[in-house]
């Protein structure tokens, strides 16, 4: 990570909770950029694009629970480690249900104090996985440029047909997100 | 009315970004992106009537780090920043009407 900006998204319906979770996570990496979501619509509108080193999400939310969270950040943001933070995700069978379903981890909201210690070794275990998600993300982006460059260059070619052309390049590039 | 000259942000001033605490409008562009040069031209008419909001813009070529920050790879991008969070992004061409309303939230 070193000098990089740790990515973090937070769902968490209640202000108290979340601002002491954003105090504890600058104490693990005061580079952070935060992305917040209080329920499903913005859960789900923000954090696939946000693309997040870490997901940290409350377990009871006011239309969704944090197994729905876990569940949806699987199949669109694959192996991006995801932690519950919870008052309630205390008894067994619900610890052992987030953990299958693929959780990195839980902390309660009365342990925040832990979460830098947690974080490190999230952080840890998870940093090939991170390393090959960010290989992927620089292919993208130098892919996308190119095409984008070359849009440009087929507009000012002025010749039949060329502004068909980049339109369809065009929606390519924007299908390519 | 003349227009408001941007902030140009880069890769050295992420951490600056960051840490304000009051609005940023940040716009990721390039010279051959046209959607992209158009919202500049917006945002440089806008930013006169909300002067607690930094406006600025960075290249996509040149900021790697930024881009990759707000996953801005297809330009024009619109992060609207505050206090460390990322409150909005927008990915695409959106017009001046709708950038004022996005301010106006979000300010």
């Amino acid at each position: 990570m070193s000098d990089e900006i740790f990515k973090v998204f937070i769902l968490e319906d209640m202000p108290v909770d979340l601002e002491l979770m954003k105090r504890q996570i600058r104490k693990f990496n005061p580079q952070v950029l935060f992305a917040v979501a209080r329920n499903r619509t913005e859960f789900e509108s923000k954090v696939a694009p946000f693309q997040p080193d870490i997901v940290l999400s409350d377990y009871n939310l006011p239309d969704m629970n944090g197994l729905e969270a876990l569940l949806y950040v699987r199949e669109h943001l694959n192996s991006t480690p995801f932690v519950f933070i919870t008052g309630i995700l205390n008894d067994e069978e619900k610890v052992a249900e987030a953990i299958l379903t693929g959780a990195s981890g839980y902390l309660l909201k009365d342990n925040l104090r832990n979460l830098p210690e947690l974080l490190t070794q999230v952080v840890a275990h998870n940093r090939e996985a991170t390393a090959m998600r960010e290989q992927e993300w620089e292919r993208r982006r130098n892919l996308q440029i190119n095409l984008r460059k070359s849009i440009a260059q087929i507009r000012q070619l002025n010749v039949p047909g060329s502004d068909e052309i980049a339109l369809n390049l065009q929606e390519v590039a924007d299908n390519l997100g | 009315m003349q227009g408001h000259t941007l902030i140009q942000i880069s890769d050295t001033k992420v951490a600056e970004l960051l840490g304000r605490t009051e609005l940023t409008v940040l716009l990721i562009t390039s010279s051959w992106d046209g959607h992209g040069i158009i919202m500049r031209a917006l945002l440089e008419g806008i930013a006169n009537r909300y002067p607690q909001v930094a406006f600025g813009v960075a290249d996509v070529e040149d900021s790697p780090r930024l881009c990759k920050l707000f996953n801005v790879t297809n330009p024009p991008g619109l992060l609207f920043v505050r206090d460390g969070e990322l409150i909005n992004r927008i990915q695409g061409a959106i017009g001046g009407t709708t950038i004022t309303q996005l301010i106006e939230r979000h300010s």
